[in-house]
């Protein structure tokens, strides 16, 4: 009968499959990964302290802000330094998008027109700062292994879904194999590269390891960046609704 | 001798000649008013184009020739403007600040063109400080006084603007300008004032306020992107331009940082689709000139060959006495020329008249529209139009006239004088 032969099949399989796992740990889910990268700075609640360095063509400046994020809905950046501008603050809640002026002591609804320019003069937009849009909602995402430098990375290619309100038609995420830790994201827009964000030093914030610098290059500028550096991040903490309101923010601003 | 001839025998057949005149005048009459609707239509254009937004010359640095974004000032010279406001020709010069921003409310905001001026100034300069529909413009700031020392802001907004953003007099707006250093300048302002120039890109979406306060929020202090020269007699701007050209070139204020040398630029150059338009209507009135005298000629032509053929005997008589040829055509000649040029100098005369009739009681723009206003190109027309009468209306038909007329002579002309004489008086031709 055939018998030996199946046998023979079925023990060839169980060396194979071994030995093919010790070489590469299976891929992670789709979902899983996603999800860990929308709520990589921000989690449930968080907050963070953080120091941006801008150079442009036209100018060079450094700012200081704090950014409490809650959910996913809610967000706010609040500007401490330079001292001129400390005070200057954008609020996003489920209602929309606001931008505080101190001196005026008013906010102002930012149009949806104005979510992809620039934040305070920085390379990052309102949307990257205050997310917006969302990996796992506005993204179909695959993943592929590969390899640079010796090391072993994810490569996560996000395509924009039909309807999404994004700017880009592709994204390129590289994060490490084994524990996820963002390395580079590439921003396509039809297939030319636009901007590269490339994440360094990483860093141990409370239980979580991540990159505590984020560097954002514009592809088709010389020499511009905006370098952003958290000095304080903390997850999970009591963050109370109502700063994301007028009244809320005020307080802090202030 | 022959003048005298041609003379009578024009008016040997009155009725006929009379027709003829009077078609020669009616389309000289048509083309001086056609000319004068033209020029009157061109002015208005350049002036309603240059009336508010642009003016007719403008100082601004190379860089900002080049590109009009923030970065391109200059350091804003008093002198410098004392010196331009006393060339012949100017009746004002304003500095300006041009600026972006998000301005609005807290439940709407559009991003607007904020455009800094100093109030007196600018009223030399442009309509705006007398468009205003609404409210008041702009106060004179106190010297010394701090821009924002109330509190808020005086702005003038367009008013397509104001209904856009949904406020009126006294209303409060947040202004957020992304400054030259990189910082995002924020304002509280309060409307004073809405403006209705008839300029739609400003009536849709501009903003005036104080020349400081626009600076200070810009990070832009003692700094200015052009700066706007209001020539009232358009015939004066290329003189006028030559000499700031040249006061430019001798005083060249310390530019800092921003764009290179100043340099001086015309409304032409500013609005170069706007001068185009006009030098290709300009073309085209030639094409009009040529069109309504082929049509006219020929009436001409008809005329005078008839003439001549009825007079095909008296013609061999002539020559049968020792008449010359030659004499004989210039004759003919001189009678074709002389019924030309009398239609142009009637009709010249009418249309001239015509176009002061419509220079003193202006031409109705509104039937042209349902709307009762009418707009071209982003330029509101008054609703009268304004004409202007002068000799270079008139010319330009004279001269197409006297080739046409030319031209017909020739014909009657050549064929009289290859006549033989016995076979015409015969009537054997």
């Amino acid at each position: 009968m055939n018998q030996p032969r199946i046998l023979i099949c079925c023990l060839l399989l169980c060396l194979l499959v071994p030995a093919v796992s010790f070489a590469q740990d299976p891929l992670p889910s789709v979902d899983e990964l996603v999800q860990h990268f929308d709520q990589l700075y921000r989690s449930s609640s968080s907050y963070a302290k953080m120091r941006m360095q801008i150079s442009t063509a036209d100018y060079q400046r450094e700012l200081e802000l704090e950014l409490w994020t809650k959910g996913e809905d809610n967000a706010l950046a609040v500007l401490r330094a330079p001292a001129k501008e400390a005070g200057t603050a954008t609020l996003r809640s489920a209602d929309g998008l606001w931008n505080y002026a101190p001196k005026a002591d008013r906010l102002m609804r930012i149009p949806s027109g104005m979510l992809s320019e620039g934040w305070m003069g920085s390379h990052f937009s309102n949307d990257d700062l205050m997310s917006e849009s969302s990996w796992v909602e506005d993204y179909d995402t695959q993943l592929e292994r590969v390899e640079e430098g010796g090391e072993g990375l994810i490569r996560m290619t996000a395509t924009p879904k039909k309807d999404a309100a994004v700017v880009y038609t592709k994204v390129l995420h590289f994060v490490t194999a084994k524990d996820w830790i963002p390395v580079r994201s590439e921003y396509y827009d039809d297939d030319a590269l636009v901007r590269t964000l490339s994440y360094t030093g990483v860093t141990d914030f409370g239980d979580r390891k991540l990159p505590a610098v984020l560097e954002l290059v514009p592809a088709d500028k010389n020499n511009e960046y905006t370098r952003m550096e958290y000095t304080w991040l903390e997850f999970e903490l009591e963050v109370d609704d109502a700063l994301f309101t007028a009244r809320g923010l005020r307080k802090v601003a202030k | 001798m022959f003048i005298k001839l041609a003379v009578r025998n024009i008016f040997r057949q009155k009725r006929r000649t009379l027709l003829s005149i009077a078609g020669v005048a009616a389309a000289t009459v048509t083309l001086v008013w056609t000319h004068g609707l033209l020029d009157a239509f061109m002015l208005a254009m350049v002036q309603g184009a240059t009336a508010v937004d642009v003016g007719q010359l403008q100082v601004r640095s190379q860089a900002y020739d080049e590109k009009t974004n923030i970065f391109n000032h200059f350091e804003l010279s008093s002198e410098l403007v004392e010196k331009i406001s006393a060339i012949d020709g100017v009746a004002g010069v304003s500095p300006r600040v041009h600026l972006y921003g998000l301005v609005g409310t807290e439940r709407r905001s559009q991003v607007t063109r904020i455009i800094g001026v100093d109030p007196e100034r600018e009223r030399s300069v442009s309509r705006v400080a007398s468009a205003i529909e609404l409210g008041d413009w702009l106060l004179p700031r106190a010297p010394g006084s701090e821009p924002s020392a109330m509190g808020s802001v005086q702005v003038v907004l367009g008013r397509g603007l104001a209904q856009q953003l949904g406020v009126g007099i006294g209303d409060e707006l947040v202004l957020f300008v992304q400054g030259v250093d990189g910082s995002l300048g924020n304002e509280l302002l309060k409307v004073v004032g809405i403006a209705r120039t008839g300029n739609t890109s400003i009536d849709r979406g501009a903003v005036f306020m104080d020349l400081a306060a626009a600076q200070s929020v810009a990070a832009l202090e003692g700094r200015a992107h052009e700066m706007t020269l209001h020539v009232p007699r358009l015939d004066d701007v290329d003189e006028v331009e030559d000499q700031v050209a040249g006061l430019l070139a001798s005083s060249q204020p310390n530019n800092g940082k921003g764009g290179g040398p100043l340099l001086v630029r015309s409304w032409k150059q500013l609005l170069p689709q706007l001068a185009q338009m006009i030098e290709a209507s300009k073309q085209s009135m030639w094409l009009i000139y040529l069109l309504v005298y082929v049509i006219a000629g020929i009436g001409i032509l008809n005329t005078q060959r008839m003439s001549a053929l009825e007079r095909r005997r008296e013609f061999g008589i002539l020559l049968a006495i020792g008449v010359p040829a030659r004499q004989l055509g210039a004759m003919l000649m001189s009678e074709t020329l002389l019924l030309t040029m009398m239609g142009p100098v009637v009709g010249a005369t009418l249309g001239l008249l015509s176009n002061y009739l419509f220079s003193i009681h202006g031409f109705n723009m509104a039937m042209f529209s349902s709307s009762g206003s009418f707009s071209y190109l982003g330029v509101a027309f008054e609703e009268r139009l304004f004409f202007e009468a002068s000799l270079s209306q008139v010319w330009g038909p004279m001269v197409a006239i006297a080739v046409v007329g030319v031209l017909c002579g020739v014909v009657p002309a050549l064929s009289a004088m290859r006549l033989d004489a016995v076979r015409s008086i015969a009537g054997r031709t």
